[in-house]
This record gives structure tokens, C-alpha cells and sequence, in this order.
């Protein structure tokens, strides 16, 4: 073959023009919406499970909404059709599974920010983080793209030569377009939700072996400061820096199994002692509606309800939806006494070995108290 | 700095590069000068307290060689001071914590030294400075300047994962006038092997590295530990040999040609010409720095075949610190002995049959490696043997559908939900790299064209890599 004179700048020339290309077509289709609000008449936009955190900060910069359901895979089967009905307005939902307080409180701060419409925000406290470290960032559920929530343009290069941009999600967006496809944003209500899952006591507990007894522990000074600290620093100065956004919160309500399981480790007594941290810090603040149904039993205690010890199924989250709508299971000055020590005595007295004589559950679906 | 950064690959690399040819216009002093800051400043990008730890061993080092020179009666006790200081802190760093553990284990006592950060390359740059050590001691470095010695040391692409390369092939390269020039064909065969390192690192390695651990041995099928074992068998090679011929490539443009690494090791028809295909600079290194100084095989069979396994052992002790590593350096130079002792027998046995004995003790013998404990090994090596279950599996068939077979999926208008679009890509996947393994010519072997197809074909490699480089990935030969 014949030899090529300038080999060099050929080979420069045609990487720079591929590199453009591939650079312009990403930042120009933005499928994240890191740089622009989407192209909804132009392509389909399918937010996706495995991309959350890659996508969470663009829709929060770039949707237009006055709601927001946030959390983590406890909100992932939430649905925002549900939402608008029941609270008659436009809301968006952002999820991201297993992220810690600091990272959902992260996403919530950016929305208030970035949009002063934001009149309602509904959010899952989950239980596990009340004493995590304050900077907390989970990276062990995947690598957290802080290309997209900084300022710096220089590593944008992370997302404009990104593998799963390019060829999971702006060509394909091509292909829609160019196959017509109706071009906008899709169903969020599908966005983190699962597929038909498991569930039922063996799912629920994964364990054969009957709950032990042990010497409760009590909570120590320093884990006490941590959820005062994380109570103060990520859910009480959200709430106070925007007294016009109602904030409906509620305490993630995770299974008998999940709560035997503590019991077994001696951490149970220390646990109610964290949520009763967490619930009387939160109470005096006006626009902040806690909610827990930890003491509704055909809830925590029916294990057809979950598919491990926490995750509950997405009737769960309907339910809980139309619960906050109606006020039923909202904590306040005047029932919390009450929620307390009921939710202490069950959670204490209650034998946990009776949960291996559940029953499975038929077939998959909610059980008939979430039908009625 | 890895290689396979978008900040070595778009900024580090050109500037380097660049940087090199317009010092060389100042001279050969001011080029290799730059080189040394380049590589430096490349290094100290992992941690400042790395390049701390070379700077100490780079001191240390000085100071015995310039001893050396002034005091040619020490010059045996000067070495052996050298070498008891680098084993030294090769020991602190890589193997303390190994050694307290089995003090403990068997004097029952609990002893928990501090766990420290391991310098980046600490195993390739310490052995690198006792060859220089020993190449000095021999009076085969008079003529090297101080800027010599440490160019070799620190020169970037051979600095964190070698090739180990002796200094007598590198050195008189920093004085060659000639290679101070710009020159087009060593700079289009430098980019094209870097472009196929980075393929086999970026596509391949990192693909099967996903597939290799995917599963537990209680989660796993006997099929899918068998593909989970070869998946690790392609990764480490196509790391590895990634790795080097992207070091290769790199230092192949600055005009410094480094020795080859890798020669289609599973090629090979025996454990022993593994060993010589493989790792090449490690092996020459410790053929040449302690096979011949224990005698090699001049000094009868028994004491030849206790020279090897002393090697081998040394090998699995460099690779990690653990038993497993000891045992795996153990099999492999028992099996070299036995090859040896069982030589004049080979011609008897076909090709083909040699070379799958080969690759599959090779496979077994990595399947250790990967571990690193022996319980696990035999677990997964039982059950492979038992072949009692051949599931695999959707999880399993998903590592292989990347973001862009997924694409190219749907352009074909194939439902990458049927078993048979699963096993296709699952088949390309291993099929391929086998393939890619046996035939091709190997990258140090192969003559680069500079035809403009060439030119335009590694363009788009290239990129295409550089779309892959979503994920932040570290080599598998970095811990060493």
C-alpha cells in the first residue's frame, strides 16, 4: 500500500473530527440534560434505573415542576401520577437507590435552588442512615458522577466521552427519532420502579435459623450527636431556608423481620432511641408533616409485604401516598406520646419467631388490606 | 497517572511528547531533564507520598554508588547494604502485614502492624534499582551521569508497571543524538500500538473483569466457574499486555524503544515457554539476578531444579503477599521441573494436545492466582470437576451486552432478550479473544504500516476506546 507522507496529521486530523463529533452530537442531544432543559419535541427521553445519579441533578436543573418526590429505593416505586392527583400538582421524581441522607439532601437542596415553584416535597427518611457519617456518599451501590454536580467544565470530558451516554443513550435517541418515536419525556412513575418481584416471609427474612434474645444497648453520646447533627444539617435547614415548601417526610417502614434482626444484634433499644431523636427534632418545625406507620401491623408485621427485610412493595407506596394526602399516620405534639410507646412496647414485646409461621403469599400483589 | 485516563490520553501524553521534542532542540541534556520532571510530575499525580518513597530510594542509592566509586574494596558490602535497604522497604510496604499474620498463625501471638499505602510501583522500581546496584558493583555503569541513572529510575513508561528493563538497553538510548528528532514512523508505530493497549484495556480487560467475578463459587454453576476462570485468564493478559504495550507505545514516540514484555503467551506449548513469553522482563530479571547466581543449571540436576523452584517461589512471593501466591509460584516451578525432567518425552505428544495441557493448567493455575486462597481454589476447582450443573446465568450473559453491542443489537434489529443473541455475543466475546490471543502477530512483532488507512482506522480505534472510558479503571498490575 502506499505509504502515507503526512501520517501524522492525518491520523490527528481524523481523531480531532471524531472526537468533535462524538463531542458535539453528546453535548448537543444532552440526554442528562446537563447542559440545556431536553428537546422534548425533538427526542425521547427515558430516564433510567442504572443511570439515577447521572440523570437526578439534569432533571432538577432542567424539568419544569412544583413537586418533588425524592429518596431512595424506598421512593423508587412511587408514582408522580399519583402524586399529582392526590395533591393536585406537576411533580417530578428523582430516586437514588441506596444514596445516603447526605446524597438525597443534596439532590433536594439543588431543586429548591434551581426552582422557586417548588411548593411540595415528599421524601423517605430511611431509618438504616439516622446516624451516619455527616458527608456519607455510598459509593459501594456505584461511582458517583461528580462530573455533573460540580461547575468545572474540565471534567465534563467524563460525560461527553462517556460510554453509556453515547451508545445507551444518544444514539439510540437517533435511532427513536429517526424511527418515529413520539418525542418527549416518558412516564416517570416507571422511573427506578421495579419489576414484579418476590415476595413473602422466606424472601423477607432469609434466615432459618429462630431470632435470639440479647442485652439491649443503649445509644451512645456520640451516635446521639450524629442524628441530632444529621437531623439539623439535612432535613431541619431545608425546611427552614424555604418556610414556603411543605415538606411531607416519612419514616421508611420496614419489616418485623428487619426489626427482629435488631433485636438479635442489641441494637433495638438503640434504634428507638434514634427515631425518638429524630421525631421530636423534626416536630416543632411547621412546614415539615412527619409521617410513620411503623405501628400500622398489617403493614410492618405481614411479610407479604416485602421482598427483603426493608423493601416493601410498590402497593405500599400507593398506600402511604393516599396516607399522607389524608393526614392518617402523621406524627404530631399531641399523638406522639402515644405513637411511642405503642410503637416501643411492639417492637420490644413482640415474638418474632412467630414470622416463620407466615404463610407465603399466593401469587404476587398486594395483600387484602392494601385492596381494601 | 494511569494510562487509560482521559487526563494522560488528552493532555499528559501530547504534552510530553511535544514537551520532549522541543527540549531536544536544546539539547540532549535539556530533553532528558525534561524527561525526568515529566515523569516525576506524572508519578506524584498518584500521591505525593509515592514519590516521596522514590525520592528516597533514588537518595539512598546515590549515595551507595557514589560510595562505590570511592571506595572500590566496599563495593560487595555497599551492594549487599543496597540490597538489605530496597528489600527492606519492599518488605515494610508489601509484606509486614503477611509477615505478622504469620507470626501470629504460628506463634499465636497478635501482632498488628500498621497497614501503609503502597507506593505505586514500589515491586517494578526496587528491583529495578538492585539490578542497577549490581550492574554498578560489576564496574558496567562507569560511564553513567547522575542524570543517566535517574532518567532510568524514574522514566514514566516503564516507572509504576514496568517492563523491568536493564539499564544497558535503555541508557545509551538517552545519548543518542539521533533520537531527538521528531520521527514519523517510530511516532505512527508508537500511537498504534498505544491504541491497541488501550483496546485490550479499556474493551476487553475491563469487560471480562466484570464477567471474572461476577458470581460467588456457592452462586455459581460448574459452567459459569469455568467462563468466570477464563474470563479471568483473558482480563489479566489483555491488562496486562494492555498495559505494556501501551508503555511501549508511549516510549516508542518519544524515540526510547523499551524491551518487549509479552510474546502471545498463550501460545505456548509448555509451562516453561510460558514463562519465557510472559512477563518477559520479570523473567529475565530473576533469571538473570538470582537463577545465575545460584548456579543456574551448571551446577548438576538436582541443584538446577532447586534453582528454578527458588525462583518461582520468589515470583509468587513478588506478586502478592499471601500463601496462595507462595503456592502458585510453587506449581509453577514444580511443573517446570517436571517439564524438564520429562523433555525428551514432549516430541510424542501432538501439538494441539500440548498446547490445550498448557492452557488449561494455565487457566487452573491463575484461577489460584486470582484467589489467592487455596480453600476457595480447591472449592472451585471441585466444582468445576463435579460439571454438575451448566446454567448460566442472565446476569452472567448481560456483562457481556456493553452499551455499544446493545447498539449494535438494535441496528441489526436482533432482541437482545433471546438465548440465542446471548450466546452469540458470549461466543464473540471468548471466541474472539482466544483468536486474538493465537493468530494475530504479536504487537511488538508486527510491522505498523503508515498508509493513510492505517492512519484513519487507528483514529477511530482511538476514539472508540476513548468512548469506553466511562468508568475510572485501575489495572490489575498496579497492586504489585
Amino acid at each position: 500500500m502506499k505509504r502515507q507522507k503526512n501520517w501524522t496529521g492525518l491520523f490527528l486530523g481524523t481523531a480531532l473530527v471524531c472526537l468533535a463529533l462524538v463531542i458535539g452530537l453528546t453535548v448537543s442531544i444532552d440526554p442528562y440534560m446537563h447542559y440545556r432543559r431536553p428537546q422534548l419535541d425533538k427526542f425521547r427521553y427515558e430516564p433510567k434505573a442504572e443511570a439515577e445519579r447521572s440523570i437526578n441533578n439534569g432533571m432538577l436543573r432542567h424539568l419544569d415542576y412544583d413537586a418533588l418526590l425524592v429518596g431512595t429505593s424506598m421512593m423508587e416505586n412511587t408514582k408522580t401520577s399519583l402524586a399529582d392527583s392526590l395533591f393536585g400538582c406537576h411533580s417530578i421524581k428523582t430516586v437514588s437507590i441506596g444514596a445516603s441522607w447526605w446524597e438525597i439532601s443534596s439532590l433536594e437542596a439543588l431543586a429548591l435552588e434551581h426552582n422557586p415553584e417548588l411548593s411540595l416535597v415528599v421524601r423517605g427518611l430511611d431509618m438504616t442512615y439516622f446516624d451516619e457519617a455527616p458527608q456519607a456518599l455510598h459509593y459501594e451501590i456505584g461511582p458517583y458522577p461528580t462530573y455533573l454536580y460540580n461547575d468545572n467544565p474540565l471534567d465534563d470530558v467524563y460525560y461527553v466521552l462517556n460510554r453509556d451516554v453515547l451508545y445507551r443513550n444518544c444514539l439510540p435517541m437517533l435511532l427513536d427519532a429517526a424511527e418515529g418515536v413520539t418525542p418527549g419525556l416518558s412516564n416517570l412513575d416507571d422511573y427506578g420502579a421495579w419489576k414484579q418481584e418476590v415476595y413473602g416471609p422466606r424472601a423477607a427474612m432469609r434466615r432459618d435459623t429462630p431470632y435470639a434474645d440479647a442485652v439491649q444497648e443503649k445509644l451512645s453520646d456520640q451516635r446521639r450527636e450524629r442524628v441530632l447533627y444529621n437531623v439539623r444539617e439535612k432535613v431541619l435547614s431545608l425546611a427552614e431556608a424555604n418556610p414556603d415548601t411543605v415538606f411531607y417526610y416519612f419514616l421508611t417502614p420496614y419489616s418485623a423481620a428487619w426489626w427482629g434482626d435488631l433485636r438479635q444484634a442489641g441494637q433495638l433499644e438503640a434504634q428507638l432511641e434514634m427515631e425518638e431523636l429524630v421525631i421530636r427534632s423534626i416536630l416543632p418545625c411547621g412546614n415539615i408533616r412527619l409521617y410513620s406507620w411503623n405501628t400500622v401491623e398489617e403493614l410492618t408485621f405481614d411479610l407479604a409485604n416485602y421482598k427483603d427485610r426493608i423493601h416493601y412493595g410498590p402497593w405500599v407506596n400507593d398506600w402511604m401516598l393516599e396516607k399522607m394526602a389524608s393526614g392518617e399516620g402523621l406524627l404530631t405534639a399531641d399523638n406522639v406520646e402515644e405513637y411511642l410507646s405503642r410503637e416501643r412496647e411492639l417492637f420490644e414485646t413482640f415474638d418474632y419467631n412467630t414470622l416463620f409461621d407466615q404463610p407465603e403469599p399466593a401469587q404476587y400483589g398486594a395483600p387484602e388490606f392494601f385492596r381494601q | 497517572m494511569q494510562y487509560s485516563t482521559y487526563l494522560f490520553i488528552l493532555v499528559a501524553l501530547p504534552l510530553t511528547v511535544c514537551g520532549y521534542y522541543l527540549f531536544a532542540r536544546l539539547g540532549r541534556k535539556a530533553a532528558n531533564l525534561f524527561l525526568i520532571v515529566a515523569s516525576l510530575c506524572l508519578y506524584a499525580y498518584g500521591g505525593w507520598k509515592g514519590l516521596l518513597w522514590l525520592c528516597v530510594s533514588i537518595g539512598v542509592n546515590s549515595l551507595l554508588l557514589s560510595a562505590m566509586k570511592r571506595w572500590k574494596k566496599g563495593t560487595k558490602a555497599l551492594l549487599w547494604l543496597g540490597i538489605v535497604f530496597h528489600v527492606g522497604l519492599l518488605f515494610v510496604f508489601k509484606y509486614l502485614n503477611f509477615a505478622a499474620q504469620t507470626v501470629n498463625l504460628v506463634l499465636h501471638t497478635a501482632i498488628y502492624p500498621p497497614s501503609l499505602a503502597l507506593p505505586l510501583g514500589i515491586s517494578f522500581f526496587t528491583f529495578q534499582q538492585i539490578a542497577y546496584l549490581v550492574d554498578a558493583s560489576q564496574g558496567q555503569r562507569e560511564g553513567d551521569s547522575f542524570l543517566d541513572y535517574v532518567l532510568y529510575v524514574v522514566y514514566f513508561p516503564k516507572l509504576i508497571m514496568g517492563p523491568i528493563a536493564p539499564a544497558e538497553d535503555i541508557i545509551p538510548q538517552f545519548h543518542q543524538e539521533s533520537r531527538l528528532r521528531f520521527r514519523q514512523e517510530q511516532f505512527s508505530a508508537g500511537i498504534q500500538q498505544f491504541t491497541f493497549g488501550l483496546f485490550k484495556k479499556a474493551v476487553l480487560a475491563d469487560t471480562f473483569a466484570s464477567a471474572a467475578v461476577f458470581l460467588t463459587m456457592e452462586e455459581a454453576s460448574a459452567l459459569e466457574l469455568i467462563l468466570m476462570m477464563l474470563a479471568y485468564t483473558f482480563q489479566i493478559y489483555f491488562d496486562f499486555s494492555g498495559y505494556s504495550d501501551m508503555a511501549l507505545g508511549f516510549s516508542r514516540m518519544l524515540n526510547i524503544d523499551l524491551p518487549m514484555n509479552f510474546d502471545s503467551p498463550y501460545k505456548a506449548l509448555s509451562i516453561r515457554d510460558f514463562w519465557k513469553r510472559w512477563h518477559m522482563s520479570l523473567t529475565a530479571f530473576l533469571t538473570r539476578y538470582i537463577y545465575f547466581p545460584l548456579g543456574g543449571s551448571r551446577k548438576g540436576k538436582a541443584r538446577t531444579y532447586l534453582n528454578t523452584i527458588i525462583v518461582f517461589l520468589i515470583s509468587g512471593l513478588w506478586h502478592g503477599a499471601s500463601f496462595g501466591f507462595v503456592l502458585w509460584g510453587l506449581l509453577n516451578g514444580l511443573l517446570s521441573v517436571f517439564e524438564r525432567m520429562t523433555e525428551q518425552y514432549r516430541k510424542y505428544i501432538p501439538k494441539v494436545l500440548q498446547w490445550l495441557l498448557t492452557f488449561g493448567v494455565i487457566n487452573v493455575l491463575w484461577l489460584l492466582f486470582q484467589n489467592g486462597s487455596t480453600t476457595e481454589w480447591i472449592g472451585r476447582l471441585t466444582k468445576i470437576l463435579a460439571f454438575a450443573d451448566t446454567n448460566i446465568c442472565s446476569g452472567f450473559y448481560e456483562r457481556f451486552l456493553t452499551p455499544e453491542i446493545q447498539l449494535l443489537l438494535r441496528l441489526l434489529r436482533l432482541d437482545m432478550g433471546l438465548l440465542w443473541v446471548r450466546r452469540a455475543v458470549l461466543g464473540l466475546f471468548y471466541g474472539g479473544s482466544l483468536l486474538l490471543c493465537l493468530v494475530p502477530e504479536n504487537t511488538c512483532r508486527r510491522e505498523y504500516g503508515m498508509t493513510a488507512r492505517s492512519a484513519i482506522l487507528t483514529a477511530l480505534l482511538l476514539v472508540f476506546c476513548l468512548t469506553c472510558l466511562s468508568k475510572n479503571a485501575v489495572f490489575v498490575y498496579n497492586q504489585f
